[in-house]
């Protein structure tokens, strides 16, 4: 789809353009972009800082929590369904070693 | 003079996206015209013009790398500033952009009078949503289709803004000129 547009004013925005080259605006967008950079990079280390002060903190006040995905993946691996899970999991890892790549 | 001045931009875009940072000053320093342009033309406040334009190319620097295709850059980068003016004036409430009737909301900053004026005065006379088509149009070069595209403007309403906007700048500006019908 085309403007219907009037000839004379394309020609006044045309002549009435803007000088708006500018050392100062390119050195400004340059500090506003750093700026951004340091808070995001500030933000993943506070976000990284957090977390680990939360697991140590785990560890530290609720010491049976840390062994809890341990004593559950033991009880899982015990039951009868962890066990034909393993026995399918060495056959199909047998089968892709010999006929995988062919 | 860096050393992308003359690179083609297809080439600084692609650079650019990739985290250098000497691309992304040339992008700058070659688009600075064009979207402060734009944007003095839009907000007819140079002060808030220029910061609206540093924060499109900061929104430039944030989404570059998730830009597909260099080709597609330079109206990318026209839909940043866009959006970018728009938000500014959604926050402030100064903006109702469908309305077929065109009473829409004008900048009050502006003295209203009618002689004298250059084209950034006459503009300002507009009410938002049609200087935004006008200018879309006029500056931009845009279709009355990717105008409604890019704003979500109805068609029907895009055209009337901008016959009604040109008919108003004309009135305003033509004796200045010296212009004729």
């Amino acid at each position: 789809m085309t403007n219907d547009l009037d000839d004379t004013l394309a020609q006044l925005f045309f002549q009435d353009e803007p000088d708006t080259q500018s050392n100062a605006f390119t050195a400004a967008v340059r500090r506003r972009v750093a700026r951004r950079r340091v808070l995001a990079k500030a933000t993943r280390v506070v976000a990284v800082a957090a977390l680990a002060a939360a697991a140590v903190a785990l560890v530290v006040l609720v010491p049976e929590a840390i062994q809890y995905p341990v004593r559950e993946l033991n009880r899982w691996l015990s039951s009868p369904f962890g066990a034909v899970a393993c026995l399918l999991g060495t056959v199909g890892v047998a089968w892709w070693s010999r006929f995988g790549d062919a | 003079m860096g050393t992308l001045t003359g690179a083609a931009e297809a080439v600084v875009v692609a650079l650019a996206s990739n985290g250098d940072a000497e691309a992304f000053d040339e992008l700058v320093r070659r688009k600075q015209p064009s979207v402060r342009g734009l944007l003095r033309r839009l907000s007819n406040d140079r002060t808030l013009a220029e910061d609206l334009a540093q924060q499109v190319f900061v929104e430039m620097w944030k989404s570059l790398p998730k830009l597909d295709s260099p080709a597609a850059f330079p109206a990318w980068l026209r839909k940043i500033s866009v959006n970018v003016w728009l938000q500014h004036f959604r926050k402030k409430h100064l903006l109702v952009l469908d309305n077929e009737a065109g009473e829409l909301v004008a900048d009050s900053s502006v003295p209203s009078h009618d002689s004298g004026i250059d084209l950034a005065a006459a503009l300002g006379l507009l009410p938002v949503a049609a200087r935004l088509c006008v200018v879309l149009a006029y500056q931009a070069g845009m279709s009355h289709g990717e105008i409604a595209a890019e704003t979500g403007i109805p068609l029907g309403t895009v055209k009337s803004h901008i016959a009604r906007g040109s008919a108003r700048l004309r009135e305003l500006l033509l004796r200045d000129y010296g212009g004729t019908s």
